[in-house]
């Protein structure tokens, strides 16, 4: 469980905006890249990010 | 393979042997640490390449909440297992790349990180994540191996402990360490050095290196033991090879930007 202290500090890894949380993903805001949460625990990491399209 | 490729495959290989090296859970060494950066009880503290997290699980005894974050997954297994048998609620452990650190700016009171930067491809990268997170007033600190400030002697230190293991990049000198910060406007305010002695076999066997790597690690070890290339000081105790590893931890405060007249030149 991502709570709302922890979301308020984590950021894109690469474009360091703030993050979105989904179902089971965390959203960039600005750079729009998509990381999975697996087993709670969120996958920040570049190469892990997808990006979605619009 | 990429070097954070070849640190993951290492630190997969060793994770059990590698969480129980005496020297990286010695209590004397981890209070010392956690004593010189002193935070604050209600400190927020983030630790990169936390490793099996021991640092980081020292620390949250004496703070409000701790964040670990490591490149590797197998590691951070064994962190969260001990968290868990020690029943501390307040550290959390994720993945994460030093060089891209997933928080943003000035997040945390306290970022330190130990026995990491010998990992690192560019160190000052992961330095410059750290100082970036901590914010204006609150604490940086490494502690790292100490390479010699001779630049060769250094180079022979890092030809052996990269045969050891191959994910060793290379120990930065005191000096260099001390650059890194003053580049970030980060202030020393603590500084002490210490050694760690190494039973060669012994530390060659945690790191799973194999015959033939160990075997050209004991030769560089044996001619340096002679011939005094390096300044790690190996020595022989009951038919058996040892030698020192020297060890260096800087702890800064972050200043806020210098304002503009203070710059360098001054000038009335």
């Amino acid at each position: 469980m991502i709570s709302k202290e922890l979301l308020d500090i984590l950021a894109c890894p690469v474009c360091k905006a703030p993050l979105s949380l989904g179902t089971d993903t965390l959203k960039c805001s600005a750079c729009r890249r998509v990381y999975p949460i697996r087993d709670g625990i969120p996958i920040l990491l570049e190469e892990e990010g997808r990006i979605e399209n619009q | 393979m990429s070097h954070k490729d070849r640190v993951r495959e290492e630190f997969t290989r060793q994770a059990e042997a590698f969480a129980a090296v005496a020297a990286l859970h010695n209590r004397e060494r981890l209070d010392r640490l956690v004593n010189a950066i002193n935070p604050a009880p209600d400190a927020r503290a983030l630790e990169i390449a936390t490793g099996p997290g021991h640092v980081a699980m020292a620390m949250a005894e004496r703070c409000r909440e701790v964040i670990g974050v490591d490149l590797t997954d197998a590691i951070l297994a064994l962190a969260e297992r001990t968290r868990r048998e020690r029943g501390l609620a307040n550290v959390r452990f994720q993945r994460a790349d030093a060089d891209q650190l997933p928080f943003a700016d000035a997040e945390f009171d306290i970022v330190f990180c130990r026995f990491a930067f010998h990992h690192f491809e560019d160190p000052t990268v992961a330095f410059r994540e750290m100082a970036r997170v901590c914010r204006v007033g609150g604490r940086v600190a490494v502690e790292d191996l100490a390479a010699s400030e001779i630049p060769e002697r250094a180079a022979f230190q890092d030809q052996f402990e990269r045969l050891r293991d191959p994910s060793h990049t290379r120990a930065l000198s005191i000096g260099e360490l001390a650059r890194m910060f003053g580049a970030r406007a980060l202030e020393i305010e603590t500084a002490y050095s210490s050694e760690v002695v190494q039973p060669v076999e012994y530390w060659m066997s945690y790191s799973h290196t194999p015959p033939d790597r160990a075997a050209q690690v004991r030769t560089l070890l044996a001619r340096d033991e002679k011939e005094d290339l390096s300044g790690v000081r190996p020595f022989r105790r009951d038919g058996q090879l040892f030698f020192i590893q020297k060890t260096v931890a800087l702890i800064a405060r972050k200043l806020p930007p210098l304002p503009p007249q203070s710059r360098a030149g001054g000038g009335v």
